[in-house]
């Protein structure tokens, strides 16, 4: 449809069938100028399709193009607008709701300027000019409430500036009496109510339909947001709504039909609101407090939410509970000071009840009900309001009586509770639970959690208290088990796992009970042990839930066990006697490490026998999943870390004997596998070796010397020196570690060569994914560590070892044809090499300590890794310039390699930067190089790593910055000369570093900051550029005058002004803070972003 | 519009939405009040989803080294927290926990 030519009665013909086309060309057409006429004469046909459009096209208008009308045209629009609403009170509602929106919309632009006191003027006019025009009174009820309800959320949708919006809001405000005035009284229209005589015409005539009240009760809790002023006035409000609440609670419980749905669900959202506000709740905790108390605690409120219960009805019960839950929240502390104030004890106890009912409503949770968790924070906040209660009680006597009922009244109540979580955190019978789908159980399941919290809190209100109410039920319980009633058991042994981390190792009273060896024998182990006859899927569900929360049970006490370890050698065995259940295995594995984490002095003795078992699982092969396996070795290895050396040795050679034929088989079986043509044929055979190095591999986890021990020993405490070197030796002296680190070493370089990149690459590339080589590399990265190590290789070793890996790695991409692919497979292994490099860095290049015995003398370990360095960072560049021409392009395609060798030279910096004197100098300008390029480039994965690599170099670079940071200092007066040469030169190398490529960071820094890269990158580039000036000030100043003086750089927005003031003042100052906000509006400027409200 | 908290403007997606708004800006494909308004809706929308969506749980232990209460805005910077989600445990040095009202004053 063509605008310049539209003919507009075919246009308001179209528009009243509507036409698709009349539509589409609506938008385009309401821009018009014309569009303020067309909308007036479609207002005044009789199509109600033609007058919804003239509304809507005037209410565009209005929003849109307000400031085309002149003044005096905004003046009398308001009228124009009260005249349409009149007009079309009687109108369906859409065509009324889409007028009251266009006076809403000129609300939000005239007041208060060109309209003041708008509610009540607008209000009185709609009444006046409906009863001059003779239409009935309703009308002006319908036109007032709806345009009541629509003004707020017309507000709350609004995009007007902060003046005009507050000085709108406080119009609005003043207003409040009056509109919560008419809303109330056609709320107070429902039967049984009294509206009161004051109340206008209108609003009486409109309370009568159940509809309008809804939407009246919707429109108070629109108006709640903008905050009730006058205190009175919300305490009148909250009591009026309390009695309405009542008056449509007596309703339905009489099933009268006046009260319908929504109405009810619109006064209990707005009671909620109201109960909820803790601004109010502040100032009149009392009023409120008791008001609402008393409401709740009459018949009526217990009767509806009982009979709700009781029917099941979770919606009902759930509108009239979630009020009762927010004042609950709310309220905490009025509650726990009036539960013994006689007047007002009695209201509490019966809130205190109801909430009780609430969470314990019938049903299980998600499955046949959506209510019982709604209480528990409320459990949550009582509890915490007690204990706040109590400490500021505890230094007034006058209070102990009151603390002292207060407190006994309190763990009654959660007495009950903890009978009420327990009932429902018991699984549903089968049928219900098999019938149930994947979301209804994992509901129930998250609201088992939650409940958990909340009996941690039912625990520090009962402490002692609680103890012995879930271990008699639990040794009953067990006593009397039958596998058809398993859930009780079951919801009580998880009540009891619940708060395991809260019970203090010391009870002494009531957990021995639960946990003697004989009841650990007697009843714990033969459930574990039990197995059926039959393949019975509702008994087996029983039977693995008991089992699983047992071991659980175990687990969650493992501090307990720890100040019980004459229970241990009962308790271990009641574990791992289940790691041959299938289906008990995670639990097992994860309560063993619980107790082998807490008790690993205890569990000193029995390194043996958890050998032994280990040996087992590594025998078992897949009975025990690949990652339990691996768990339960890492805290085997953890736990043998508390014998001595000695002992510890030979206490682990038979695994270390059992694990090291392990891997020669499985090497084999790898090595000699058949040719196959996919990934998942060559599974049966990959799998048993990467499984045997990943055992390896979390043993060296295990392996590790407490950090404690560490840090006392590189401080010189004697004790722990003596004991890492006497650890050392002991490992580096035993000929099975040692046999096995070679076994292990040669098996790692064999499998690179012939597994990983094999020579004929063609036919087998396909086959290894990098898990293998991954894995390897972790192993170094886990013993290469600064306190000795069971499985500590010779530096030499390591360093050939990955040179060897890298160079085959490199020499088959370089020979292969298919270069793109095994590019791309070399790019994928490279952080997991980088990664390692840097280890070793930290490792071997700091200060020398006795028990590294290991390492070599200084000079030769920073002659290796400056090759190994190097060789690095010659084939990362070359390997990132493979990628594109451009070696911007190429860092683009490789961020992570751009990331991980600049995080690996930032290391070397932090860790020892006289290593870049062992750098050769073209690979230093190679990594200086595509430092400016991964500048120039807005990735924030290469640029973050790069600033920071650069920011740490120019730190370093000037006289006063390299002082620190460096270890590797030898004995004797030669090697300290020697290190004070090393040192100087290479701050002589970084000097020299900042004077040939300062230049090109800087002009490279300042593009990005002047508009070439995003702003949220401009922390990293504030920090950068500071530090050069910080460090180098007088370079600085030279460089960036010249390139500031270049026309239209960095940005075209700014001008010389503007670049010489931004001059000044970032080389003025020496405050980091003030620099990044220089920058920052400097940036803003060269963005020509300044001076605009997306900025302010 | 009521105001809502700007804090999210500093996560990674609020600074994507910031950068890319920048870059439309510049171009001038959108006035900068079109970006203000793009913003706000962030704020509220975030708000909202972080609110109303998020159903993890995640329970965490450290060591609370330093609070503070200043402007209705609390901070909590906790030392080697331990952070337990339904399926994971993950550690840091150290977080900061800053923490709002979700309603401001007077609204």
């Amino acid at each position: 449809m063509a605008l310049e030519s539209i003919d507009l009665q075919a246009f308001a013909q179209a528009l009243s069938v509507p036409t698709q086309e009349a539509l589409e060309a609506l938008p385009q057409f309401q821009r018009q100028p014309a569009a303020w006429q067309f909308a007036f004469d479609l207002l005044a046909s009789s199509n109600v399709n033609c007058r919804f459009y003239g509304a809507h096209t005037l209410q565009v208008k209005v929003a849109k193009d307000w400031d085309t009308l002149d003044e005096e045209r905004q003046h009398a629009l308001r009228d124009e607008l009260v005249r349409l609403v009149v007009e079309q009170s009687d109108a369906p509602l859409n065509v009324l709701s889409k007028i009251n929106q266009t006076l809403a919309s000129y609300a939000l632009h005239a007041v208060p300027d060109i309209c003041n006191n708008f509610l009540p003027t607008v209000i009185n006019e709609i009444e006046e000019r409906v009863r001059s025009s003779g239409k009935h009174a309703r009308y002006a009820g319908y036109a007032v409430v709806d345009f009541l309800e629509l003004l707020p959320e017309e507000l709350n949708r609004a995009s007007i500036g902060v003046t005009q919006h507050a000085k709108l809001i406080q119009d609005i405000k003043e207003s409040l009496p009056d509109v919560l005035d008419i809303l109330t009284s056609v709320v107070r229209g429902l039967p049984g109510s009294r509206t009161p005589s004051s109340a206008p015409e209108f609003a009486a005539l409109v309370g009568q339909d159940p509809t309008w009240r809804a939407r009246a009760w919707k429109a108070i809790l629109q108006w709640l947001q903008f905050g009730i002023s006058k205190d009175s006035l919300f305490v009148l409000l909250l009591d009026m709504s309390l009695q309405q609440l009542e008056t449509m609670a007596e309703h339905q419980l009489h099933d009268s039909n006046q009260v319908d749905e929504d109405e009810l669900n619109a006064a209990a959202a707005a009671v909620d609101d109201m109960t909820s506000n803790i601004h109010m709740a502040a100032k009149h905790t009392k009023t409120i407090g008791t008001l609402m108390l008393e409401k709740f605690g009459q018949p009526w409120f217990s009767t509806i939410l009982e009979l709700s219960i009781a029917n099941g009805e979770d919606q009902r019960a759930l509108q009239w509970g979630s009020m009762l839950v927010s004042f609950g929240e709310t309220y905490t502390e009025f509650l726990i000071r009036k539960l013994t104030d006689p007047q007002l004890s009695e209201h509490v106890s019966t809130f205190l009840k109801i909430m009780l009912a609430l969470s314990g409503f019938p049903g299980y949770h998600g499955i046949t009900e959506d209510l019982s968790d709604q209480p528990l924070n409320f459990w949550y906040l009582l509890q915490e309001t007690l204990v706040d209660f109590l400490y500021d009680a505890e230094d007034n006597p006058e209070l102990s009586q009151t603390v002292a009922s207060t407190q006994a009244a309190i763990k009654q109540v959660y007495i009950e509770l903890l009978k009420v979580l327990v009932s429902k955190c018991a699984y549903p019978p089968t049928n219900i639970w098999m019938d149930a789908d994947r979301d209804e159980r994992e509901k129930f399941i998250s609201y088992r959690r939650e409940a958990a919290d909340a009996l941690l809190n039912t625990y520090y209100v009962l402490r002692e208290d609680m103890l012995p109410l879930l271990i008699d039920e639990v040794i009953s319980s067990m006593g009397s088990f039958a596998l058809d009633r398993w859930q009780s058991l079951e919801s009580l042994l998880f009540a009891l796992k619940s708060i395991g981390e809260a019970v203090p190792e010391t009870e002494s009273t009531f957990l021995p009970r639960l946990f003697s060896a004989d009841l650990l024998r007697q009843n714990f182990m033969p459930m574990l042990q039990a197995s059926l006859g039959s393949d019975d899927r509702a008994a087996q569900w029983g039977l693995t839930s008991i089992k699983t929360s047992i071991l659980s049970l175990i687990g969650a006490y493992g501090e307990w066990w720890k100040g019980h370890p004459e229970l241990l050698p009962v308790a271990v065995p009641c574990v791992t006697s289940s790691l041959s259940q299938p289906p008990l295995v995670q639990a097992a594995v994860a309560a063993f490490r619980r107790i082998c984490d807490s008790c690993r002095d205890q569990l000193t003795g029995a390194t043996g026998s958890m050998v032994i078992l280990a040996c087992e699982v590594l025998l078992a092969g897949n009975t025990v999943p690949a990652r339990e396996q691996q768990r339960i070795f890492e805290s085997v290895a953890e736990v043998s870390m508390a014998q001595s050396p000695v002992n510890q040795i030979q206490s682990i050679t038979p695994l270390i004997l059992a694990l090291s034929t392990a891997l020669s088989k499985s090497a084999s079986l790898l090595e000699d596998a058949p040719k196959v043509s996919s990934t998942s044929d060559l599974e049966p055979y990959l799998a048993p070796l990467l499984n045997h190095l990943r055992l390896v591999e979390s043993l060296a986890r295990g392996f590790q010397f407490s950090d404690e021990i560490e840090e006392t020993a590189l401080v010189g405490e004697p004790e722990s020196k003596a004991a890492l070197t006497f650890a050392a030796q002991c490992y580096r002296n035993s000929r099975e570690l040692r046999d096995f680190r070679t076994t292990l070493l040669a098996l790692m370089n064999r499998e690179v060569s012939l597994e990983i990149w094999p020579r004929d690459l063609h036919t087998n590339m396909v086959q290894i994914d990098d898990s293998l080589l991954e894995c390897i590399l972790s192993i170094i990265n886990n013993s290469a560590k600064r306190g000795p190590h069971v499985f500590a290789f010779e530096f030499g070793d390591i360093v050939a070892f990955i040179g060897n890996a890298w160079n085959t790695a490199i020499a088959r991409v370089e020979n292969a044809t298919g270069v793109v692919i095994f590019g791309r497979r070399w790019s994928d292994q490279c952080p997991a090499f980088l990664q390692c490099i840097s280890q070793l860095v930290v490792v071997f290049s700091t200060k020398a300590n006795d028990w590294q015995l290991t390492r070599p003398d200084i000079a030769e370990a920073d002659r290796l890794l400056g090759v190994v360095l190097t060789r690095v960072i010659d084939d990362v560049y070359a390997g990132i310039s493979r990628e594109a021409d451009a070696l911007t392009t190429a860092i683009e395609q490789q961020p992570v390699i751009a990331e991980y060798i600049f995080d690996l030279c930032t290391r070397v910096l932090q860790t020892r930067y006289e290593l870049f004197v062992d750098l050769e100098p073209s690979s230093i300008g190679r990594l200086c190089d595509l430092g400016v390029q991964a500048l120039s480039i807005p990735n924030r994965l290469a640029l973050k790593p790069t600033a920071y690599f650069l920011t740490t170099l120019i730190r370093l670079s000037s006289s006063d910055g390299s002082s620190s940071g460096s270890g590797g200092s030898g004995s004797g007066d030669g090697a300290m000369r020697n290190s004070i040469a090393k040192r100087v030169a290479a701050s002589k190398l970084l000097e020299s570093l900042w004077h040939e490529y300062g230049a090109a960071w800087l002009r490279t820094t300042l593009a990005a900051i002047g508009g070439m890269h995003p702003r949220s990158l401009l922390p990293n580039l504030s920090e950068l550029l500071f530090a050069m000036i910080r460090h180098h000030l007088t370079t600085i100043r030279q460089w960036m005058t010249e390139l500031l003086s270049q026309p239209e750089f960095p940005s075209p927005f700014v001008d010389g002004s503007t670049k010489r003031q931004f001059l000044q003042q970032i080389l003025a100052t020496r405050s980091f803070t003030k620099a990044k906000g220089i920058i920052n509006e400097f940036s803003i400027k060269c963005r020509n972003l300044q001076d605009t409200a997306y900025i302010g | 519009m009521p105001s809502y908290y700007k804090l999210y403007r500093t996560s990674t997606l609020g600074a994507a939405l910031t950068d890319s708004l920048d870059e439309l800006i510049t171009a001038g494909h959108i006035t900068p009040q079109l970006a203000v308004q793009v913003l706000e809706q962030y704020d509220k929308s975030i708000s909202e989803a972080l609110s109303t969506k998020v159903k993890v749980k995640a329970v965490m232990k450290g060591n609370l080294r330093t609070y503070r209460f200043c402007d209705d805005v609390w901070t909590f910077i906790i030392k080697n927290p331990l952070l337990k989600f339904d399926h994971e445990i993950t550690t840091a040095d150290k977080i900061k926990i800053v923490a709002c009202n979700s309603r401001r004053p007077g609204e």
